[in-house]
C-alpha cells in the first residue's frame, strides 16, 4: 500500500511520462525501428495506466481519503496563473479510464498505422492525448484546468488529421476543434464568474460540458468523426468527450446541484440526446458512424443521471460505456481501414480475432457481472418512481434494444467473407478491443466486490432488475437484427431499412437532427462571414475609404486645383478673386 | 547597480540608432559587414533589455530607472528617459520583435542590403525611444523618427500597392504627429507655469486642474496608430504590400506603440480616467476586436487576414487598457505585448511562405504541412496565441482582460465572442494552408526556410510559450487582486484554485 500511496503521490509523472515519450517518439521516429517505436510509446501508455490503478487501489482500500500531493510551479508565475496539480479520487478515476483508451489505443496504432510514412508522428499525438488527459485530471487551479481542457481538445483534433484533405479526418479535426473552441471560452468565462455569478458560472461551465459532449444542438462534428481513424475516433468520443465532459460536470456538481432549473435542462438535453442518438443510429449505413452516434446517446444518459441527483450513476455509465463503445470503434477499425475509412473499402481483410472480440464487447455492454450491466442498475434504481421514471426506464430499455439492432447489423459486416481475398489482420486486431471489454467485465466485478450492497450500488432491487431488463432488450435488438439482416448489405439500401425509417422524415432527423446540428454549425459562421464582408466592403472600404477618405482628398485636389487655376498669371482672375473676397468681408462686417 | 540599470536605460534607444549610422556609413557592396552588424546591434539591445529585465525589481506604479538630463531649460524640456512596468515590457517587445525582423528578413534587391538594415535599427531606436521617453517634446521627436525609416521599408513590398500603402501609412501617421504637437502645446499651456513637457508633472497638474482640450488632439493621433475602428484602414493594406520586415515591424511593434502611448500618455494625464472617453474607448476596442475577428473570415489573402487577427487582437488590448482605470494597466499592456509577440511570429511565418510560394492566396499556399511539417508545426503557437489557447501569451492576456472586464457581462460575453471568432478564422487559415492539396513541385523550389528564419522562428515560439506558463518573465511585478481600482473587483475575483480543487 506504501508503494502505491507514493505512486499516487507522484502524480505529475502521469502526464510527464507521455508527454516525454511523445516528443522522443516524434522526434526519432524516422530513425527507429518499427519495433523501437511500438516499445517506446507503448512504455508512454503503460506507465500512465500502472501508475493510476495504482493510486486507484490506494483510494479505494488505502488508510487516507483526502487529496494527495498538492504541487504547485510558483516559477515566475502570476496568482491567477499559477499551475497546480492534486490528485483526486475522481481525477484518478478519470485518468485510470483515460490511460486504458490511451492505451489501447496505442496498440491498435501500432498495428494499423504501421505501413504509414507517419506513423511515429500519429503514435506521438496518441500519447499526447494521454498527457493532456493527466494534466486535466490533476488540475487544481483554473489554469491548470483550462490547459488540460484545450490541450487534450487540440491533441483529439491533430490526431483525427487536422491537416489532412478533406477525404481524411481533415473536416472532423477542424469541427471538432471550432467546436471545442466554443466549449474553452464558455468554460473559461464560467471560472472567470465563479465567485461572483454563481447562477452564471454554473450555466456557462454546464454549457462547456454540453458542447464538449456534443449533445443537442452542438453535435454537429460527430457525423464527421467516423472519417477520423478508428483509434483517434475511439480517444475523440471517449476520453476528449464523454470522460472530459463528465469529469467538469463533476468537478462543479456542488454548485450545479444549486442551481434549480438546471436539473430540468440537462435532463431535457439528455433525454433528447438519447432519443435522436437511437434515431440517428438506426438511420446509418457505416458501421463507424453508427458507433458514433451511440457515444451521443450515452452522454444523454449521463446528463439524465445528473438531472436525477446521482452522479455516481453518470460516472459509472462513462466508465463502462466508453471502455466498450471505445473498444466497438476499434474493432470496427480494423476491417472499416487501416488508417481512414474509405469509400472503396476496407484494405485489411477481417479476422476472427476482431469477431470475438466484438463479441465480448457485446456481451460487456450489459450482460453481468459488466460495469455497463452495473450503470444500468444504477442509473434505473436512481431514478424517481412515477411515470417520468417509467418513462425514462423504457427508454433505458429501448436503447438497449436498437443497441442490440444496430450492434447486429455491424456484425453481419465483420462476419460476412471478404470479396477481395486480403490477409487477415493479425491478433492485434483483437488485442486492443477484446482487452477493453475484459477490462469493462473486471472493472464490474471491482465495483461488486468493493461496494456489495445492492442498496449502494443498484439503488435496491429495482434497479437490478431493470438492468436484466435492459440486457434482455439487448439480446432481443440483438436477435432481431439477426432475423433480418443478411450478412453483407451493411452499406447499401434494405428492406430492413425501410422497417427503421419514413424515408423522407428519417432522412432530415437522423442526417443532422432535423438540420439543426448543421445549422448550429454552419449559420453562425454564415452570419459572421456576412458580418465581416460588411464590415471590410461596406465600413471600411465604401463608408471610411470612398466616402469619408476619398471625399477629403478630392475636396484639397479641388482646391489646389482651384489655386492652380486662379494662380495661373492673368490679371482678370486674380481681380475677380479679390472682388469676390472683398464682397464677402463687406457682407461679413455689415451682418 | 543605479548607475549600471541607467547606462543600459539609455542603451535601449542608443544602441540600434548608433548601429544604423556605422552601417549607413559602410561601403553599399560590404553586404556581409552590414548584415552582421545589423545582427549584432540588433541582438546587442535585446541582450541590454535582458540585463536590465533581471536587474530591474518589482516596484510601484512609479519609474523603477529613470535619467534626467537638462536640455532646454528655459522651455521646460529635458532629456527624460525612464521606464516603468508597461515600459519595461514594451520595450522587451520591441527590441525582440526588432531582433526577429533583422535576423529573419532580407531583402530580395541586393543593392537594398545596407538601407534596409539601416531602417531597420532606426525604425527600432524611434520605437525604443517612445518607450523610454518622459518628456513630451523626446516622446514626439521620437514618434517621429520612426515614421521616416517605416515610409522606406514599406516601399519596397513583393506588389504594386507598396508605395501607395507606405504613402498612405506616412500621410495618416504625419495627420496624427500634427494633431499631437498641437495638443502638447495647448496641454502644456493648460498646465500652467513653470512651463514644462515632463510627462510625470503634468500628469500631476492635470489632475488637479481639469482636462484640457488637447486631449482630443492627443486621442486620434494614438487611435491612428493603433488602426482601431474607424481609423483602422491603413493597416490592413499596408500588411498586404509591405515586405516580410515591414510587417513583421508593424504588427509587433507600430501597433503595441500606440496602444502604449495612449496608455501612458493620454490616461497618465487624464489621471486614468479617460476624461470622460473611457466608456467610448472601451466599447471602440470592442468593435475593433469584433469587426477584425469577422472581417479576417472573408480574406483570401494570407497576409491581409493576418492583419485582421492582429487588429481584432488590438482591440481587445484597447478594452483592457480603457477599462481597468487601474495606474498599472496590466491586462492591456499584457495583451499588447502579447498582440506583438503572435503577430511577428505569424507575419514571420507568413512573410517565409509568400516569398517562397511567390503568392498571397491561401488557396495557392496549401499542403505546407507535408512539405515542411516542423516550420509549420511551429508556426502554430503563433496561431494557439492569438486564438487564446491556455499555454501561450495570448491567452494570458486575453484572460487578464476578460478578467477585469468580468463584472461586465455583457462586455465579456462581446469579448469571448471577438476572441472566439478569431480564432476560428486563424485556425482554419492555418489548416487550409496545412492540409489541401499538396503541390511538392512548387514547394520544393528553392532554399527555404533558411536555418537563421527556422532559429527565429522556434525562439518566438519559446517565447511565446514561456510567457504563456510564466508571464512573470517579461513584468516582475507580483500582481495582486486588490490593486485593482475598483475594490470590488478584486474581491469578486475568483481565487485561483479556490473552487475547483475540491475533489472528493
Amino acid at each position: 500500500m506504501d508503494v502505491c500511496g507514493n505512486l499516487a503521490r507522484a502524480h505529475l509523472l502521469l502526464w510527464i511520462v507521455p508527454a516525454v515519450c511523445a516528443i522522443f517518439t516524434s522526434a526519432l521516429g524516422r530513425r527507429l525501428s518499427h519495433r523501437a517505436l511500438s516499445g517506446l510509446s507503448l512504455v508512454g501508455a503503460i506507465l500512465p495506466v500502472a501508475q493510476s490503478a495504482a493510486a486507484a487501489v490506494f483510494f479505494l482500500w488505502g488508510p487516507q481519503a483526502g487529496n494527495l500531493g498538492r504541487v504547485e510551479i510558483g516559477f515566475m508565475t502570476r496568482d491567477p496563473f499559477s499551475l497546480v496539480f492534486e490528485l483526486t479520487p475522481l481525477g484518478t478515476w478519470a485518468m485510470l479510464l483515460c490511460s486504458i483508451l490511451v492505451l489501447a489505443a496505442q496498440i491498435h496504432a501500432i498495428g494499423s498505422v504501421a505501413r504509414l510514412v507517419g506513423r511515429h508522428r500519429y503514435q506521438a499525438l496518441v500519447l499526447t492525448v494521454g498527457a493532456a488527459g493527466g494534466v486535466l485530471f490533476t488540475a487544481a487551479s483554473m489554469v491548470t484546468l483550462l490547459f488540460g481542457w484545450e490541450s487534450l481538445a487540440l491533441a483529439s483534433a491533430f490526431l483525427a488529421g487536422f491537416w489532412e484533405s478533406e477525404q481524411g479526418g481533415g473536416r472532423t479535426g477542424m469541427r471538432w476543434l471550432l467546436f471545442q473552441r466554443v466549449s474553452g471560452l464558455l468554460l473559461l468565462l464560467g471560472l472567470l464568474a465563479l465567485q461572483t455569478y454563481s447562477t452564471l458560472a454554473a450555466t456557462f461551465v454546464a454549457a462547456a460540458a454540453l458542447v464538449r459532449l456534443g449533445q443537442l444542438p452542438f453535435h454537429g462534428w460527430i457525423p464527421d468523426s467516423s472519417r477520423a481513424p478508428s483509434s483517434a475516433m475511439a480517444l475523440l468520443h471517449g476520453a476528449a468527450s464523454l470522460l472530459a465532459g463528465i469529469f467538469v460536470l463533476d468537478r462543479i456538481w456542488p454548485l450545479f446541484s444549486q442551481v434549480e432549473s438546471m436539473a430540468l435542462v440537462t435532463g431535457i438535453v439528455g433525454a433528447s440526446g438519447v432519443v435522436f442518438g437511437i434515431l440517428a443510429g438506426l438511420q446509418q449505413h457505416r458501421p463507424q458512424k453508427m458507433l458514433g452516434w451511440l457515444f451521443l446517446l450515452t452522454g444523454g444518459f449521463c446528463l439524465m443521471g445528473y438531472s436525477v441527483g446521482d452522479p455516481v450513476a453518470a460516472r459509472l455509465l462513462v466508465s463502462g460505456n466508453m471502455l466498450v463503445l471505445g473498444g466497438l470503434v476499434l474493432a470496427v477499425g480494423t476491417f472499416a481501414g487501416p488508417l481512414f475509412e474509405t469509400e472503396s473499402g476496407p484494405s485489411v481483410a477481417k479476422s476472427p480475432h476482431t469477431r470475438k472480440a466484438y463479441l465480448i464487447l457485446v456481451a460487456a455492454l450489459a450482460l453481468p457481472p459488466s460495469l455497463t450491466f452495473v450503470a444500468l442498475g444504477r442509473f434505473c434504481g436512481s431514478v424517481p418512481s412515477g411515470t417520468i421514471g417509467l418513462l425514462i426506464r423504457v427508454l433505458v430499455c429501448l436503447a438497449m434494444l436498437t443497441c442490440g439492432w444496430i450492434l447486429r447489423r455491424v456484425y453481419s459486416e465483420l462476419a460476412s467473407k471478404d470479396p477481395d481475398g486480403k490477409k487477415p489482420a493479425g491478433r492485434w486486431a483483437g488485442a486492443a478491443p477484446g482487452g477493453l471489454g475484459v477490462t469493462a467485465f473486471v472493472f464490474g466485478l471491482a465495483a461488486f466486490f468493493s461496494h456489495h450492497e445492492s442498496e449502494y450500488l443498484y439503488g435496491g432491487s429495482v434497479g437490478f432488475y431493470w438492468a436484466l431488463g435492459s440486457a434482455a432488450a439487448l439480446l432481443a435488438g440483438w436477435l432481431l437484427g439477426t432475423a433480418v439482416a443478411v450478412p453483407g448489405r451493411v452499406g447499401k439500401r434494405h428492406w430492413t431499412d425501410r422497417l427503421t425509417n419514413s424515408q423522407l422524415i428519417m432522412d432530415k432527423i437522423a442526417g443532422t437532427g432535423l438540420g439543426v446540428g448543421e445549422m448550429v454549425a454552419r449559420l453562425p459562421v454564415i452570419i459572421l462571414r456576412a458580418l465581416g464582408v460588411v464590415f471590410w466592403r461596406g465600413i471600411g472600404d465604401f463608408i471610411i475609404d470612398t466616402l469619408i477618405m476619398g471625399t477629403t482628398v478630392r475636396t484639397i485636389e479641388g482646391i489646389g486645383t482651384a489655386m492652380r487655376y486662379i494662380q495661373n498669371g492673368r490679371v482678370q482672375r486674380y481681380m475677380f478673386v479679390l472682388v469676390l473676397a472683398t464682397l464677402l468681408l463687406v457682407l461679413a462686417m455689415l451682418r | 547597480m543605479s548607475l549600471i540599470s541607467e547606462i543600459l536605460l539609455l542603451a535601449l534607444p542608443l544602441t540600434p540608432a548608433t548601429g544604423a549610422i556605422i552601417a549607413g556609413l559602410c561601403p553599399r557592396r560590404a553586404i556581409k559587414t552590414v548584415r552582421f552588424l545589423g545582427w549584432g546591434f540588433s541582438i546587442a539591445t535585446l541582450i541590454a533589455w535582458i540585463i536590465l529585465r533581471v536587474i530591474l525589481s518589482a516596484a510601484d506604479n512609479g519609474l523603477m530607472v529613470s535619467l534626467f538630463l537638462p536640455w532646454v531649460p528655459s522651455l521646460g524640456i529635458g532629456l527624460h528617459f525612464g521606464l516603468d512596468q508597461m515600459g519595461l515590457m514594451l520595450s522587451g517587445l520591441i527590441a525582440s520583435v526588432g531582433t526577429v525582423a533583422m535576423i529573419a528578413t532580407w531583402p530580395a534587391q541586393p543593392d537594398t542590403n545596407r538601407s534596409h538594415v539601416v531602417f531597420l535599427l532606426l525604425a527600432e531606436a524611434g520605437m525604443l525611444g517612445v518607450v523610454t521617453a518622459w518628456d513630451l517634446i523626446l516622446f514626439i521627436v521620437f514618434w517621429e523618427v520612426t515614421l521616416v525609416p517605416f515610409f522606406f521599408l514599406m516601399g519596397r513590398g513583393p506588389t504594386r500597392g507598396g508605395v501607395s500603402s507606405a504613402t498612405r501609412f506616412f500621410i495618416t501617421s504625419v495627420t496624427s504627429s500634427v494633431l499631437m504637437w498641437v495638443g502638447v502645446l495647448m496641454v502644456v499651456k493648460a498646465a500652467g507655469l513653470p512651463r514644462t513637457f515632463d510627462l510625470l508633472e503634468l500628469g500631476e497638474r492635470l489632475g488637479i486642474s481639469g482636462v484640457p482640450a488637447g486631449m482630443w488632439l492627443l486621442l486620434p493621433a494614438f487611435l491612428i496608430r493603433m488602426a482601431v475602428v474607424p481609423l483602422h484602414t491603413w493597416f490592413p493594406v499596408a500588411a498586404a504590400n509591405v515586405p516580410a520586415a515591414a510587417g513583421i515591424m508593424l504588427a509587433g511593434g507600430v501597433l503595441p506603440l500606440g496602444g502604449y502611448g495612449l496608455a501612458q500618455v493620454f490616461e497618465r494625464l487624464c489621471s486614468h480616467t479617460g476624461c470622460g472617453l473611457n466608456a467610448w474607448l472601451t466599447w471602440i476596442g470592442v468593435v475593433t476586436a469584433l469587426g477584425g475577428g469577422v472581417a479576417s473570415m472573408v480574406q483570401r489573402d494570407i497576409k491581409r487576414l493576418l492583419a485582421y487577427v492582429c487588429l481584432a487582437q488590438i482591440g481587445l488590448a484597447l478594452v483592457g487598457i480603457s477599462f481597468s482605470g487601474r495606474d498599472w494597466l496590466e491586462g492591456g499592456s499584457m495583451m499588447l505585448v502579447a498582440a506583438g509577440l503572435g503577430g511577428a511570429c505569424l507575419f514571420l511565418f507568413a512573410g517565409v511562405i509568400c516569398e517562397a510560394r511567390g503568392s498571397q492566396r491561401i488557396s495557392e499556399i496549401s499542403g505546407l504541412w507535408r512539405s515542411h511539417p516542423f516550420f509549420a508545426g511551429m508556426a502554430f503557437t503563433g496561431v494557439a496565441s492569438a486564438a487564446a489557447i491556455p499555454g501561450t501569451c495570448g491567452f494570458v492576456g486575453s484572460v487578464m482582460v476578460l478578467r477585469e472586464i468580468s463584472v461586465e457581462p455583457l462586455l465579456s460575453s462581446f469579448l469571448a465572442g471577438a476572441i472566439l471568432v478569431v480564432g476560428a478564422s486563424v485556425v482554419w487559415a492555418y489548416r487550409r494552408i496545412l492540409g489541401g492539396s499538396h503541390l511538392a513541385a512548387v514547394w520544393a523550389k528553392g532554399r527555404w526556410p533558411r536555418r537563421r528564419q527556422v532559429t527565429i522562428l522556434a525562439l518566438l515560439t519559446l517565447v511565446i510559450v514561456l510567457t504563456g506558463f510564466f508571464p512573470g518573465l517579461i513584468s516582475p511585478r507580483s500582481f495582486k487582486l486588490s490593486d485593482s481600482a475598483n475594490p470590488d473587483a478584486g474581491s469578486q475575483a475568483p481565487r485561483a484554485g479556490a473552487s475547483i480543487s475540491g475533489g472528493e
